[in-house]
């Protein structure tokens, strides 16, 4: 493998059980870097409108980026495309982990997968050779249990494993692709289109590509990854390897923006209890010997911030099997504070859960949340619970509630359909209480408060999401945290958190375009960003030109970013999914959030709908629509996009 | 006079382990919080909150302020 990529896509048709090795250009791979943009020339060139998300016409992309692999922080990340089971859009996730940079190093840069295997099998690629396996035998199995059983039967522990658990099996929407037991490709389902196919698994070796991984200028890697080695106890992200990302929750807490009651409350009382530093003191792997340090993190490949914590219960009704992780930020807050529970040791049983069943916590816990809020109102009763008290705050209600939607089980059916669709389900005014946009929960940042990254909520192609642009906070204050990065963006005068005005549209706008640019090139969002990150776009720009010996500058990224989002949206034009998609949940601007320094925020409407207007004209897309025409698709190099949408 | 400091996330290690990132600081009048963070030797761009409401570094802490202090990150 030279300059950081394969050459070779693997195609593979699970209803005929053909494979074919596609060998594109560089140009291509210039063109897209890998991740979302590159999976979004497959899902626009070679799938029709209209599909079912869980039919065997859907297509499922599995793709890395041209730096996976490479010896430095933050490059080992996979992208996961297909049309979403849960918004009817475009689907996307990315996680970390082990599981990419193998995917490289086996031969393949992108797995292309359409149609519907008869019966359950698994997909094994191996130093460039590949063939499906029956998978009846793993069929109905927790994600650890399937993993040991595959490291056996193919006498390899060092195999890394994406699959599915018994919730994409069920088709729960917002079902995920889990490696090593506990990264999740959590967001928009890619768990059940996975299982719809009846593809249990995927799993990667590649034995000789690490040897043969070979960037241009290797001395320009190596150099870079030093010295982040070098800024890292110094960095904002330090606190992360001790803390993980629930290290912020106080943060969060201190400023009214900690999610709480179904986004009811910008502060939760009790939020100490389930903060990263509550969790590093009580229940990380090692603690009780003083050496959680040792034992309580886990890392993705070759990165030294090492962010994952690893929790582990061995007492009390809610106990916690390492291999499983630990939670994240946005879990501890969906279990946690959006159901108003305070149970650091439920939090993460309800994490493991996800992890064992393959499940996205985010919508998981937000979807309780909102069953709890309509419950609460009497929407919902001990009728449609079948006896559970769905109260906020209800400990064992909550982990009982995830229980049955991991097993499809009762009200877990219908809340595995996601809140919006429980909400059209049962109707009685429950969608009065829903957090999504695009049909997807939002994530533990309050719109209310950061006007930006509300903004991005409302016109992300694949819902309501955290890791789409750069927060509000990032250009904030007198003194803006990383003025070189956020310059060499076009930005030089600090913005208040809440304005919406034109310069703050076009900071959502160009960031979101930067982060874009990352899913495609498959960096972590951690390491890699405008503001607070390990890394910023400048580095990101010299990694890519240490790999792959492309001249790449921060213009010529921000270009794939916006290419990407651009595929996007028209693949959701073509779905009829357009500007009247694109807005908040209604309680966000009908209802102000209660208690702490947020007290009484609101979105305004007015301004809202303006800044909306102001951002498609920004980029130059239709007002009307919210969508790109021909000449906006010309300028980015996507003219046989407007051919296929006939524009 | 006399305010309250809670340190969050990795800040808190700028502290001894046992105060849990919390601890009352007894101030000269005219103290602002830029002169808190030099002290403390804190190498991170922090963002600050005093009762709450986010503030500039040069803010002038009052007697009985309840200052947080806490390391830009987003997401999760």
């Amino acid at each position: 493998m030279i300059n950081g990529y394969n050459g070779k896509i693997l195609h593979l048709n699970l209803t005929t059980g053909e494979f074919s090795v596609e060998e594109p250009a560089e140009h291509f791979y210039r063109r897209y870097l890998g991740g979302t943009a590159m999976n979004m020339h497959y899902m626009l060139k070679e799938m029709a409108a209209g599909a079912d998300p869980l039919g065997p016409e859907n297509i499922l992309c599995l793709s890395v980026g041209v730096t996976t692999g490479a010896p430095i922080s933050g490059q080992s990340r996979m992208t996961s495309t297909a049309k979403s089971p849960l918004t009817g859009a475009i689907g996307d996730a990315q996680s970390g982990g082990f599981f990419p940079a193998e995917m490289k190093f086996a031969g393949f840069d992108a797995f292309i997968i359409r149609g519907k295997s008869p019966r359950p099998v698994y997909l094994w690629v191996h130093d460039g050779e590949y063939e499906l396996r029956d998978a009846g035998h793993l069929w109905g199995r927790i994600t650890g249990d399937v993993e040991a059983d595959l490291q056996k039967e193919l006498g390899d522990k060092n195999i890394e494993v994406a699959q599915i658990g018994p919730a994409g099996e069920q088709g729960v929407r917002y079902a995920a692709i889990i490696t090593m037991s506990n990264r999740a490709n959590g967001r928009t389902g890619m768990g059940a289109v996975m299982g719809a196919k009846n593809l249990k698994a995927v799993v990667v070796r590649g034995k000789e590509g690490k040897k043969n991984f070979a960037p241009a200028d290797k001395q320009a890697v190596v150099k870079l990854a030093q010295h982040g080695a070098r800024i890292f106890p110094e960095s904002n992200v330090a606190g992360m390897r001790k803390y993980g990302t629930a290290g912020s929750t106080g943060g969060q807490q201190a400023v009214g923006g900690l999610p709480t009651y179904n986004f009811n409350s910008g502060v939760f009382d009790e939020w100490q209890k389930i903060d990263g530093t509550t969790m590093y003191d009580t229940v990380l792997k090692g603690v009780k010997e003083d050496k959680q340090d040792r034992y309580g993190g886990d890392t993705c490949y070759a990165c030294t911030v090492r962010c994952k914590m690893v929790v582990e219960i061995t007492t009390g009704p809610y106990r916690v099997d390492p291999r499983y992780g630990g939670p994240e930020y946005e879990t501890t807050s969906a279990f946690g504070n959006y159901c108003g529970i305070s149970d650091l040791a439920a939090v993460s049983y309800a994490n493991q859960l996800c992890n064992q069943y393959g499940m996205d916590t985010i919508s998981c816990g937000a979807t309780i949340a909102w069953a709890m809020e309509a419950f609460a109102n009497g929407r919902i009763t001990v009728e449609d619970t079948g006896g559970i008290e769905l109260n906020f705050g209800n400990t064992d209600a909550m982990i009982k509630m995830t229980e049955l939607i991991a097993k499809g089980e009762d009200f877990g059916k219908i809340l595995g359909m996601g809140s919006q669709a429980a909400a059209e389900e049962i109707g009685r005014g429950t969608e009065e209480y829903l957090t999504t946009s695009h049909r997807m929960e939002a994530p533990a940042h309050l719109p209310q408060l950061k006007s930006g990254l509300g903004l991005i909520y409302a016109v992300n192609p694949f819902g309501a999401d955290h890791e789409s642009s750069e927060h509000d906070g990032g250009i904030e204050g007198r003194r803006i945290s990383a003025p070189e990065r956020m310059a060499s963006l076009g930005f030089t005068e600090p913005m208040e958190r809440r304005s919406l005005g034109p310069d703050k549209v076009r900071y959502a706008r160009v960031t979101q375009y930067l982060f874009s640019a990352i899913n495609s090139a498959c960096v972590c969002a951690f390491v890699y960003g405008p503001s607070w990150q390990l890394f910023g776009q400048q580095e990101l720009c010299d990694l890519i030109k240490g790999v792959t010996g492309w001249d790449m500058t921060v213009d010529e990224l921000l270009l794939v970013g916006e290419r990407s989002l651009n595929m996007q949206r028209a693949f959701n034009a073509r779905e009829g999914i357009d500007r009247k998609h694109d807005t908040l949940p209604e309680k966000v601007f009908a209802k102000a959030l209660e208690g702490g320094r947020s007290d009484g925020l609101y979105v305004d409407r007015k301004q809202f709908a303006t800044a909306l207007e102001e951002y498609y004209r920004q980029n130059d897309w239709d007002v009307e629509t919210g969508t790109p025409a021909r000449h906006k698709l010309s300028k980015l190099d996507l003219a046989w996009v407007a051919d296929l949408l006939k524009l | 006079m006399e305010i309250t400091l809670t340190l969050h996330g990795i800040l808190r290690d700028y502290m001894p382990h046992q105060a849990r990132g919390k601890t009352t600081l007894t101030l000269s009048n005219r103290t602002n919080i830029e002169q808190i963070i030099k002290s403390l030797n804190i190498k991170q761009s922090v963002s600050v909150a005093v009762d709450g409401r986010e503030v500039e570094i040069d803010y002038v802490l009052q007697d009985g302020d309840h200052l947080h202090m806490f390391c830009m990150i987003a997401g999760g």
